[in-house]
């Protein structure tokens, strides 16, 4: 079990912690709160970005698949480019190619990552996070600009990883229902 | 007036001549491939090694330092007192090699270096989170982040490769080469042959840019088709 006990953190002047304390058995859980109640500052000391000025945190596995707020994909590259030197030897181009389907992108594996929609690149780079074949996958507002469809197929592929400890950073009460997550708000 | 004189000023018409008529002569292809050769390795080698020691200054801290004074002093020193020093260690054959080589590997190091400090933080964590092996990191956010910062050092540096490596064969006078035809120019105020040989010069130094250059955007091209 991934727990994290009793973390406060503090950036100069301004408390974005205090005493918080989350536990993350395997399957989906949503983080919920307000815009800068500190929502992502907690997965970056999750993932090991940031350290906690006090608190405890044990079981976090060494690999993390994490979806930043931002894509993070490199532009000037293949969407098969941006997989495949993410993924290192774990890239498969047929789990590849079924993933992005799942996706609603069926053909984007040639294009060029500049030449994709915003929905678009935010759905390759939860593929990129998907496929990492990572103990825990910590995934920052994974839905946010996709419309309803492609928010509902993108739901569907993160159901599929429930096997293990999932965390899902969300706005959305329906989003948390639909994926059939454990709700913690901060 | 003096600047009618031929003697001082070519025209235009008897430089073309004059160049016509060196294309006809076989030492001008041997000057040009003992210039090439020496230049273009030389110029090749302070790219390669800039790259490489680039990539590790960013990534060493200790390596930067240690780097620092001797590129500050490269970058500095006038390139006159590092050809007539060379000349009491090399050949005059050798010479613009290692001028050539000398004027490349700053430029290229300080900017390249530039721009691997300015990798975005959110990509090198992403890299980190994704566990990058070196190689995948350079290939997926390094080199194509520095794209701009190596295109204009090579072209840059490139261009200094040829100012300085001729300069240093008109110091040198090893024979057969371009620089000694300059010199030879000089001492018979032939500003015919002068301003031939430098038409010349550009050409190759336009050429050999354009060549570098297309070789590593066609390096870039097979990245960005991955």
């Amino acid at each position: 079990m991934i727990t994290l006990s009793h973390i406060s953190k503090r950036f100069e002047e301004k408390e974005v912690l205090r005493d918080v304390s989350l536990q993350l058995p395997p399957g989906i859980t949503c983080l919920m709160g307000a815009s800068g109640i500190g929502k992502t500052t907690l997965l970056r000391i999750l993932t090991g970005l940031e350290s906690p000025d006090s608190g405890e945190i044990g079981g976090v596995p060494r690999r993390i698949a994490m979806l930043f707020q931002e894509d993070r994909l490199t532009e000037s590259l293949t969407v098969r480019g941006n997989l495949r030197l993410a993924l290192g030897k774990h890239y498969n181009e047929q789990k590849a190619q079924e993933m992005l389907s799942l996706l609603l992108l069926p053909d984007v594996l040639p294009q060029t990552v500049s030449s994709l929609s915003g929905g678009m690149k935010r759905r390759v780079a939860l593929c990129r996070a998907l496929l990492f074949d990572a103990d825990l996958i910590v995934l920052d507002e994974p839905f946010k600009g996709l419309d309803e469809d492609t928010k509902a197929a993108a739901m569907d592929a993160v159901r599929n990883y429930a096997n293990r400890p999932v965390l899902v950073v969300t706005h959305d009460e329906d989003e948390a229902r639909y994926l059939g997550a454990r709700v913690m708000k901060l | 007036m003096a600047l009618s004189q031929p003697l001082l000023l070519s025209s235009p018409m008897s430089v073309i001549r004059r160049l016509f008529a060196l294309l006809q002569e076989k030492t001008f292809y041997r000057a040009l491939l003992f210039s090439f050769s020496r230049i273009a390795l030389g110029a090749l080698g302070g790219l390669v090694l800039g790259l490489v020691l680039a990539f590790l200054a960013a990534r060493l801290r200790a390596a930067e330092f240690l780097l620092q004074p001797l590129m500050l002093t490269v970058r500095t020193v006038p390139v006159a007192s590092f050809i007539i020093l060379a000349l009491m260690f090399l050949s005059s054959r050798e010479l613009s090699v290692f001028i050539s080589f000398l004027m490349v590997l700053p430029i290229v190091y300080a900017n390249l270096l530039q721009g691997l400090k300015s990798v975005p933080r959110h990509m090198q964590e992403m890299a980190k989170m994704y566990q990058l092996s070196p190689l995948r990191r350079l290939l997926l956010v390094d080199l194509p982040h520095v794209k701009p910062h190596l295109l204009s050092g090579a072209a840059t540096a490139l261009g200094m490769a040829w100012k300085s490596g001729v300069a240093a064969e008109v110091i040198g006078i090893p024979t057969g080469s371009i620089g000694e035809n300059l010199y030879q120019s000089k001492v018979y105020l032939d500003t015919s042959s002068l301003l031939a040989w430098t038409v010349v010069i550009v050409l190759l130094s336009v050429l050999f840019e354009k060549a570098v250059l297309f070789a590593i955007k066609s390096g870039y091209r097979r990245l960005e088709r991955l």
